[in-house]
């Protein structure tokens, strides 16, 4: 032991050898013991379980967060360029389509649209959806839609060229005749409600007539299923349609115009910032920059919301924990008044008694924090790794969706610390009020 | 708690009296008085106590319970303040300064024996010994030799690493007294040491401080209601209602 403490600092070493006989004594009495470690358990058992819940919940809700999001950027574009007011179309510009990249170094690939709301008829039921037409060689640079294809071969390009159609090979109940006919991608859910599937021919119906001969008729076009797909976004799998871009264009009787320009960043989350740049450059032409944050404002609200809401609750569970840290110290100061004052004897000062008291405060929050970090690690490979029926049909086959954020847990641990810091305190300030004479007078026996 | 740097500062600030003459005596208190204020009751513990200890020497001070024998006893050694007066010990001040002054005065200087509950039950009696060396600052390995040495002095060389549950009351007692000793102080402080003991344990307590003040020239300064002990040390401080109502030297 004097090996030990002669590299310390003098004086500092006191105060480390006293914390750590306090805090790991093995000399005491078994019944004095027992109390003294669940006096001690306690308080590290409170931080340990707010700290290693923290690390779940959030690690957890970050995975899901990161999931949805990664749903979301698979489908929509990270920056559309629409037109500045109103809900216009813009007129096909591909000096615009070349000069975009050069506005920012973000941006790694951009491309045309054009969406419209439609009827889909299958022979057997109708339905409402979103036909987006794309450029099919620049689509799947812009949305990394590869994954969510039913099958693995397929590919945007498919949409590329029409499709030959006898009607023969469809069975006995279609009605439509042969021919040659666009192809398209439909949501699996969107084939469901159809009840319909990859390879068999629909007809989309325009929701705004044109004006024919016989009077306003709405314009019908002929499709094929080239396949599915399956993002895991409700929204975009019960709803969208892709094709190609000039089938809607001549759908929509709108050639040579788009409803925008998607635009694909390096880092999706930088879209805020680019889009700033790019409004700069284009508000003269009356154009604008949306990035996919506004368009899925409400949403992203809604979960800022909800991680501020759980890690309040969360901070109160470790709270919680310190207030054990208060009263224990301040028991342990009672307790151990007569020792304190004896310390006082022989020279500790009043300021070295509420360090001491200070250090075991910031011991305990250590431990705690520790515990709590390892348990919840390892909670989050179990959760991670174990398929849970709850989650089922949202995660076939998966655990929970983990992403683990090492800021966030180095903030709560940090937090942690400095709480069971602040916790200790007020018994820090009991010891040093303590009156030496008072105490080891005889009447204090 | 005092870094080398911190000790030698602390050691200059506390006033030190130059004069030859002062500097031969250990102990040198001049119209004590201590009033303790309890709501409107007063209580006056000492009133205008005078008297000098020359170093080396051993001092019983005895009276009745009440008296303002302990009062005394922890005003000497910086434990508690006088209301009044002067008091120095091995020429210093101790109330001149701040908290860590005085506390430094207490580490370096007087050494205390309490009756009752004097050791930390957390630790070994050689760790009991050390401490108030460790509080300083000072070598460490050159603690645990000079802790070790003092145990042997005092007949617990072998029960060293013995917890306080684990000693009887006397050889508690000179654990504390071994610890009083670890900093080499001007004045031992004894508030009745042996109060607590059966008559052999006292006697072998008596018998231990006066080894000490024949051996290190240590100075000594025993509260005791122990007639016998009292009438066996060279001086006897009488007090009665918190003055000194006889000084024999004997």
């Amino acid at each position: 032991m004097a090996t030990k403490q002669q590299n310390l600092r003098p004086g500092i070493g006191a105060i480390l050898f006293l914390l750590k006989r306090y805090l790991l004594s093995s000399s005491m009495a078994r019944r004095r013991r027992m109390q003294a470690t669940f006096g001690i358990a306690l308080p590290v058992f409170g931080i340990a379980v707010g700290v290693c819940a923290f690390t779940v919940v959030l690690s957890v809700m970050g995975g899901f967060v990161q999931g949805l999001k990664k749903r979301l950027l698979g489908v929509e574009p990270h920056i559309e360029i629409v037109v500045r007011e109103g809900f216009g179309r813009i007129s096909e510009n591909p000096e615009l389509l070349t000069r975009l990249p050069s506005l920012s170094k973000g941006i790694i690939a951009v491309t045309p649209f054009m969406k419209s709301d439609v009827i889909v008829q299958s022979s057997r039921k109708p339905t409402t959806a979103l036909l987006w037409g794309i450029d099919p060689g620049k689509a799947e640079a812009v949305m990394q839609f590869k994954t969510y294809f039913a099958a693995p071969e397929d590919s945007f390009t498919d949409l590329s060229e029409d499709v030959a159609v006898d009607s023969q090979s469809l069975g006995s109940d279609d009605n439509y005749s042969s021919g040659t006919f666009p192809t398209l991608f439909a949501g699996e859910k969107l084939l469901e409600i159809l009840d319909t599937e990859a390879g068999e021919r629909l007809t989309l119906i325009s929701t705004q007539p044109d004006e024919g001969l016989g009077g306003f008729a709405p314009t019908q076009q002929p499709v094929v299923v080239a396949g599915s797909f399956q993002t895991g976004s409700l929204t975009h799998d019960s709803k969208v349609l892709f094709t190609r871009l000039k089938v809607v264009q001549k759908f929509m009787d709108a050639q040579g115009e788009w409803s925008g320009i998607q635009v694909a960043l390096r880092e999706p989350l930088d879209a805020e910032k680019v889009s700033l740049t790019l409004n700069n450059a284009l508000k003269s032409e009356g154009l604008r920059a949306k990035p996919w944050t506004e368009s899925n404002k409400a949403l992203l609200k809604a979960l800022r919301l909800e991680r501020w809401g759980m890690s309040f609750v969360l901070y109160m569970v470790i709270l919680v924990g310190c207030f054990s840290i208060t009263i224990t110290l301040v028991l342990a100061v009672r307790r151990k008044a007569r020792e304190m004052a004896i310390l006082r004897s022989i020279g500790l000062r009043r300021i070295d008694l509420g360090l001491l008291y200070l250090c075991k405060g910031g011991s305990i929050g250590i431990v705690g924090v520790l515990l709590g970090l390892g348990s919840g690690l390892i909670l989050l490979q179990i959760v991670s790794r174990l398929p849970l029926s709850v989650i089922e049909d949202a995660y076939p086959g998966h655990g929970l969706p983990v992403l683990v954020s090492w800021p966030d847990l180095i903030a709560v641990s940090i937090g942690s610390l400095v709480l069971s810091i602040i916790a200790a305190i007020w018994p820090a300030v009991e010891v040093m009020r303590i009156d030496p004479v008072e105490t080891l007078s005889d009447r204090a026996v | 708690m005092l870094t080398t740097n911190e000790n030698e500062r602390v050691a200059q600030e506390i006033p030190l009296v130059t004069s030859t003459s002062q500097n031969l005596l250990a102990v040198e208190v001049k119209n004590l008085c201590k009033i303790y204020e309890m709501g409107e009751i007063t209580l006056e513990a000492l009133s205008g106590v005078s008297f000098a200890i020359r170093r080396g020497e051993c001092v019983a001070i005895v009276g009745e319970s009440g008296s303002g024998k302990s009062t005394l006893l922890h005003i000497v050694g910086a434990l508690d303040s006088p209301t009044s007066g002067e008091v120095r010990v091995g020429g210093m001040d101790p109330f001149g300064g701040s908290d860590l002054q005085v506390s430094h005065f207490r580490n370096r200087h007087v050494g205390f024996v309490f009756q009752h509950n004097n050791l930390l039950p957390e630790f070994s009696a050689l760790e009991n010994v050390i401490m108030p060396g460790l509080i300083a600052g000072r070598d460490t390995a050159e603690v645990y030799r000079r802790a070790q040495s003092l145990l042997e002095r005092v007949g617990l060389g072998k029960r060293k690493d013995h917890y306080p549950g684990q000693l009887s009351g006397g050889e508690q007692q000179r654990v504390a007294i071994a610890r009083a000793l670890v900093n080499e102080p001007v004045l031992l402080l004894a508030d009745e040491p042996s109060g607590n003991l059966d008559s052999r344990n006292a006697a072998n307590i008596h018998s231990l401080f006066a080894e000490i003040n024949r051996d290190l020239k240590t100075t000594l300064m025993v509260v005791t209601h122990n007639q016998d002990f009292a009438h066996s040390l060279p001086r006897r401080i009488e007090m009665r209602d918190g003055r000194i109502v006889a000084d024999t030297d004997v």
